[in-house]
């Protein structure tokens, strides 16, 4: 009985011992590591995070399953940037002068750079009103804007942002992180630039996992990237009453032309180094790699041609059908210079798994990294779509 | 019951491997906590020292770095916030010498180790992670102000692609960001960073 005694307590020892010394190391390292002993200074104290950690909410904005009100009758129902703009007209007449002071901002490409795939309360630049913010008739509104902007085929478009806004409310229901603000209130949206069928603007909206960047000039789409999408959990979940899967089939569909290649196409394509996330993510607008890595899709057979572009369209049809036809035809009309590169498993389900496309215009990655956000074992991804030519509608200030 | 079964099993174990399974659980403890979602990249911090020293402190996540450098996988039994011992710190220059430099104007400046250490940080939407802290000294920088200074830097980058890094210059209390650059060569070279006009400000 006393040696039973003797080593539970050595035990409970051990894990304390453990526990504690490592939260002690925690908080002086935090102290020591201020600006001067090798890093930067710490953006989790500025104004800009205290402002953020006071308007962020933790209520579901259950966009799934609010009404778009009658009221958005009056925009016709023809799709298009006429309706999109009577769209934004309606909701920014029915907000108060301080949410539209919040909503409706100056563009510039500055402003434009200020996404991330991070959570809102661990990214306070994010400019726009938090969704939470707006009242269930404007939120109604919101949502017709966006299934106005993006695809409205299952999984991708408009149903991943609602997704990943689901995911967001189901790591709410996990996660003691409160401060990082995971709930579907705290997705923003901001026009950067006056919306009209003159000049230059951009739908930013964007949240933890989610950056949705379309920039139009004179009446039409001219840039919708940086678009990146991320999930955690991956994995099939439930949450606000439906079964969310926004990124598997992005995942399974570079896998299954990773799966389709031979040995010597594998070896090829098989990129040198690791990847531990993708390298255009946020604020790393010059990461994309001056020369071409991979295998050339010249060497691809026509069944994994089809397999490459279906998986292109799990990226391009997040946006309405007409304009993701266009981006299509592009992609299509420069396969002969595209390539493609990956690093880790073709089954893309491990850590550090990565697969990327690479063309004249077009740069698609996914990455795989262990969860962060359910404390859950296992991976999710990291993606990014953007186009080398007109990334940020190709505006330059 | 299954608590019988354990500490039968227990005993039986003899003393070296339960002393092995008493510093796994311990080690358990710490890095349970130690998340692995893709970690920060380099942060290298140039400052002014007296006599016309340059004094360079860089630090990044130990984890990243030995997957870049696994001969240095010996890094991770050191104990936290203890200074390297000079034989690791000599290896840990070696790697770094083999990936980074700095030129004073044209003339290469020689980076000499003075110590390193690594530290359990936090960063809010990472959580805890083991980050090394190495300082390296220029002791004579051929330039009096203004300075010229320029920087060649792929550690840890040239095998994890996604790792970046970002550098500042500490004036005093000012710290001024002079870089944020990532993986990318030049006719298989790594790209040489400029900093002569920021230096100046």
């Amino acid at each position: 009985m006393s040696r039973k005694k003797t080593t539970l307590s050595v035990l409970i020892g051990a894990l304390l011992t453990g526990v504690l010394s490592s939260s002690n190391a925690y908080s002086q390292s935090d102290q020591e590591h201020g600006p001067g002993a090798g890093h930067p200074p710490s953006p989790e104290n500025s104004a800009e995070n205290a402002a953020i950690q006071a308007r962020l909410g933790d209520t579901s904005t259950l966009m799934g399953t609010i009404a778009i009100p009658e009221s958005v009758e009056s925009c016709g129902e023809q799709p298009g940037v006429t309706r999109l703009l009577c769209l934004i007209d309606l909701l920014k007449t029915s907000v108060s002068d301080d949410v539209l002071a919040l909503m409706q901002l100056d563009y510039s490409v500055a402003e434009a750079k200020k996404w991330s795939n991070l959570p809102a309360g661990a990214f306070p630049s994010r400019p726009g009103v938090f969704l939470g913010e707006l009242k269930v008739e404007q939120r109604g509104v919101v949502k017709a804007i966006l299934m106005e902007a993006t695809g409205l085929k299952e999984n991708e478009g408009f149903d991943e942002l609602l997704q990943t806004l689901n995911a967001d409310d189901y790591i709410g229901t996990v996660s003691d992180d409160y401060k990082a603000g995971y709930s579907s209130f705290n997705s923003k949206l901001a026009f950067l630039g006056t919306p009209s069928k003159t000049g230059v603007w951009e739908l930013y909206y964007g949240g933890h996992h989610l950056a949705l960047s379309n920039t139009y000039k004179d009446g039409e789409l001219i840039g919708a990237t940086p678009s990146f999408r991320g999930i955690e959990p991956f994995h099939a979940f439930e949450m606000n009453s439906r079964t969310n899967i926004p990124m598997l089939q992005e995942r399974d569909t570079f896998a299954a032309l990773l799966n389709s290649l031979t040995p010597a196409q594998l070896e090829e394509a098989k990129l040198e180094g690791t990847y531990r996330d993708i390298l255009a993510g946020p604020q790393a607008d010059d990461a994309i790699p001056e020369q071409q890595e991979g295998m050339s899709v010249e060497k691809l057979s026509d069944t994994q041609k089809v397999l490459l572009l279906k998986a292109i369209a799990t990226y391009v049809e997040d946006l309405n059908a007409a304009d993701a036809k266009k981006y299509m035809d592009k992609y299509r009309s420069q396969l002969s210079e595209t390539v493609i590169g990956y690093s880790g498993t073709t089954d893309l389900n491990s850590e550090d798994d990565y697969v990327r496309v690479d063309g004249p215009s077009l740069w698609i990655e996914f990455s795989l990294q262990s969860n962060k956000s359910t404390n859950e074992k296992g991976n999710h991804p990291h993606s990014v779509w953007r186009d080398k030519t007109d990334d940020y509608g190709g505006q330059q200030e | 019951m299954i608590f019988n079964r354990f500490m039968f099993v227990w005993a039986t174990l003899n003393k070296t491997i339960r002393v092995g399974l008493f510093a796994l659980l311990c080690l358990f403890s710490i890095s349970s906590t130690v998340n692995a979602h893709a970690l920060p990249g380099s942060v290298i911090t140039l400052s002014e020292q007296q006599y016309g020293a340059l004094k360079v402190e860089i630090s990044f996540p130990l984890e990243d770095l030995i997957i870049a450098a696994p001969e240095l996988e010996v890094l991770a039994k050191v104990d936290v916030e203890q200074k390297i011992p000079p034989k690791l710190l000599k290896q840990l220059s070696q790697y770094l010498q083999a990936h980074m430099f700095m030129l004073s104007g044209t003339e290469k400046l020689k980076l000499l180790p003075q110590q390193a250490e690594i530290d359990v940080v936090y960063n809010q939407h990472l959580g805890h992670f083991r980050s090394l802290a190495v300082e390296l000294l220029a002791e004579k920088v051929p330039q009096e102000p203004p300075f010229s200074l320029s920087l060649s830097y792929d550690v840890i980058m040239h095998e994890i692609r996604n790792h970046r890094a970002e550098v500042y210059w500490k004036k005093g209390n000012k710290t001024i960001k002079l870089s944020n650059f990532g993986f990318k060569k030049v006719e298989g070279k790594p790209v040489i960073h400029h900093f002569t006009n920021d230096l100046n400000r």
